[in-house]
């Protein structure tokens, strides 16, 4: 269990190249900025599932919110509602940045 | 009693080389590996008087998935392993290091679905190669539309990204690192523009 707790919890967070910082709000609200893994979500899904019908496809124009995503169902909640893939209930899951991230791709160009 | 503690040993060794091989990258030496499974082993009964704090309201919760577990397979979407680094470590990269996900796709690695609705039918990509002329002794571009339309539909670039219309488009580096044209995706989610040879393919002839 420590084991485990520490391949988690004290690994350095580092991303894959893809990944997204999520933070036009986050902070404001006292919450550490998401980091949304693209790649993940590319094994399962191709691009055109989410793009640009769900996410429009530029970095900080997607409006989202949490109660967006938990009471309407929108942008992520389309799948993370229990059914398709998990309820957001853990807010680490995502929410899982380092404070003074800045919206857009983690790594390559902003 | 030797047996059952033999048994132990062994599989407490295998659980902690299954957890470093989980976490750790993947340029690792056996020498750091022995290292590790000792560290690992060594300090497990030190760590039992460690308090269990009180569950949070979130953990009460009937679907509440423990982020230090990976995730169970389940239906339909979740994978056996949601670990990144041990579902990437078997992909296919390219000269930049970048996963060369088309290859991945083409060696039926990934099965990526197409729609949320599962009834909806397949669109089968769209073959059709464009040569893009490139400037100074640079080779031509050739952009290939199959593994674009795998992965996106026509409505995706066309027509707000690229006009469909050729010569249309006043494509340029500088403009795709600014995040035009091709750098909408290339340079921040699809592979990025430091590996020319990628799209200059056609030598000048």
């Amino acid at each position: 269990m420590s084991a485990a707790i520490w391949m988690f919890a004290g690994k350095p967070v580092e991303g894959f190249y893809g990944d997204m910082v999520l933070n036009n709000k986050a902070e404001q609200r006292g919450m550490p900025p998401v980091i949304f893994p693209h790649w993940i979500h590319r094994t399962e899904f191709k691009c055109k599932v989410c793009h640009p019908a769900i996410f429009e496809m530029k970095s900080g124009a997607n409006d989202i919110d949490m109660e967006k995503i938990v009471f309407k169902g929108a942008f992520c909640g389309k799948c993370h509602n229990g059914e398709t893939a998990w309820r957001p209930v853990v807010c680490g899951r995502c929410h899982s940045g380092k404070p003074g991230m800045v919206t857009g791709p983690l790594h390559g160009v902003n | 009693m030797t047996r059952t503690t033999i048994g132990g040993l062994s599989l407490a060794l295998a659980a902690a080389v299954a957890l470093f091989a989980c976490t750790k990258p993947f340029t690792k030496t056996a020498a750091s590996a022995d290292q590790s499974v000792g560290a690992a082993a060594a300090p497990t009964p030190a760590s039992a008087p460690v308090v269990a704090s009180p569950p949070l309201p979130t953990q009460l919760s009937e679907d509440f998935e423990d982020p230090t577990q990976i995730p169970t397979p389940g239906f339909p979407f979740a994978r056996e392993n949601r670990n990144p680094e041990a579902i990437y470590k078997d992909f296919p990269r390219d000269q930049g290091g970048n996963i060369d996900w088309v290859k991945a796709f083409k060696e039926n690695l990934i099965k990526p679905r197409e729609s949320l609705d599962p009834a909806k039918p397949l669109v089968p990509p769209f073959d059709f190669n464009i040569d893009i002329p490139a400037v100074g002794a640079m080779p031509n571009v050739v952009f290939p539309h199959f593994p674009h339309t795998y992965w996106l539909d026509c409505g995706n670039c066309h027509p707000n990204i690229f006009v469909m219309k050729k010569g249309a488009n006043p494509i340029s580096m500088v403009k795709i690192v600014n995040g035009e044209f091709c750098g909408r995706c290339h340079g921040r989610v699809a592979f990025p523009i430091s590996n020319c040879a990628r799209c200059h393919v056609k030598p000048k002839s």
